[in-house]
């Protein structure tokens, strides 16, 4: 039978060890404990130290959205960063989660909120901004998202996604959204 | 004897594994958070409910929505144009306490005003602000207002006559 690399390994650092130490049975349990430990969790006292500082949202509160959002793929409706996203979104299109599809601009106005990251458990300020231009985008309906975390009706404009945001722009046409990430909410 | 400490052996293996993993690059990647500026409370209160318009800077190309950064100070130069500042409906009725908005609306005027607030201005009281947002502008015309307090506050600081911009340019898409 072949001996497998770490087999080989572990013979001649212990060889070497044993040849070169005293107290061998020391190092063999102070090893057991390294390798040992990893397995049990930390007591809880130690993870609250260890825990990031003020989470914003404790886990209690968490949105229906937030308790579905994933981090992996910006091109669907449950990336975290889509909680309050009305539209097609621009990585769809052409696009990318911060950037307008080509032949189309930016908004200059947009509308602010917060989601929340579950890889971190932080908040962060998402500026919400309108790819304008050409007519809509036509990207597969698993593309067209309609979320409302923290949004609000448009009597509170500055906080709602049932506004078009194409104001200041050359066409007033709607393309796509995106969802560019301004900071850390303190 | 022993020949070989099992238990040494498996101590080596996660370290090995580890070396492994980062040299090809599979170990997790650190999350976002590092490089991104933490927000204050305060900005955040304007971010949410007045940056996405003037600019997450106070800056949003003028012509559209007035620009605060550089400018938003001149307001104080005449008493109206302090009041009016905070009597704009979407100041007046902002979903905040007095305190906090006072927080705001001085870091709004004292930090993106910079050079454009007159010396010795007094930062808003929330006394102050609290009176103000219990009487917000009413009239339809509010454009022809802020011309108004625009044309006095230009009179009190010439150095303010680039506020006009926007009065420009709105009266331009509004039409004669």
């Amino acid at each position: 039978m072949p001996v497998s690399f770490f087999d080989t390994l572990g013979e001649a650092v212990t060889r070497r060890l044993a040849a070169r130490s005293s107290r061998r049975g020391v190092l063999g349990r102070m090893g057991a404990a390294m390798a040992v430990a990893p397995a049990f969790p930390l007591l809880p006292v130690r993870r609250v130290e260890a825990a990031p500082a003020p989470a914003a949202n404790p886990i209690a509160t968490l949105t229906d959205f937030e308790r579905r959002a994933q981090s992996t793929d910006p091109t669907k409706c449950n990336y975290w960063r889509h909680c309050a996203i009305d539209g097609v979104l621009c990585g769809c299109c052409g696009g990318g989660i911060h950037t307008c599809p080509p032949g189309t601009q930016p908004s200059p106005v947009s509308w602010i909120g917060t989601c929340r990251n579950p890889d971190d458990g932080r908040s962060y300020v998402i500026a919400y901004r309108d790819c304008c231009g050409r007519n809509i985008c036509a990207a597969p309906k698993s593309c067209d998202c309609n979320t409302a975390d923290r949004e609000m009706p448009i009597y509170r404009p500055q906080a709602s996604n049932d506004i078009i945001w194409c104001f200041g722009t050359a066409s007033t046409a709607y393309h796509c959204s995106t969802a560019a990430i301004i900071g850390q909410a303190g | 004897m022993r020949h070989r400490s099992p238990i040494l052996s498996l101590a080596a293996v996660p370290v090995v594994a580890l070396s492994v993993l980062a040299l090809l690059g599979l170990a997790r990647a650190a999350p976002t958070a590092g490089a991104l500026p933490v927000i204050p409370a305060v900005q955040g209160h304007y971010l949410m409910g007045c940056g996405g318009c003037h600019g997450i800077q106070g800056r949003s190309g003028r012509e559209v929505v007035p620009d605060l950064a550089g400018q938003v100070g001149y307001f104080l130069c005449t008493p109206e144009g302090r009041d009016y500042l905070v009597r704009l409906p979407n100041v007046a009725f902002a979903n905040l306490s007095s305190e906090d908005l006072a927080r705001m609306m001085n870091f709004v005027v004292f930090t993106f005003g910079g050079a454009s607030v007159p010396t010795n201005s007094r930062p808003y009281s929330t006394a102050e602000i609290a009176a103000l947002r219990a009487r917000p502008l009413r009239m339809a015309d509010l454009h022809g207002y802020r011309d108004q307090v625009v044309r006095a506050v230009v009179q009190a600081c010439p150095a303010a006559a680039g506020l006009h911009g926007y009065d420009v340019a709105q009266a331009a898409r509004v039409g004669p």
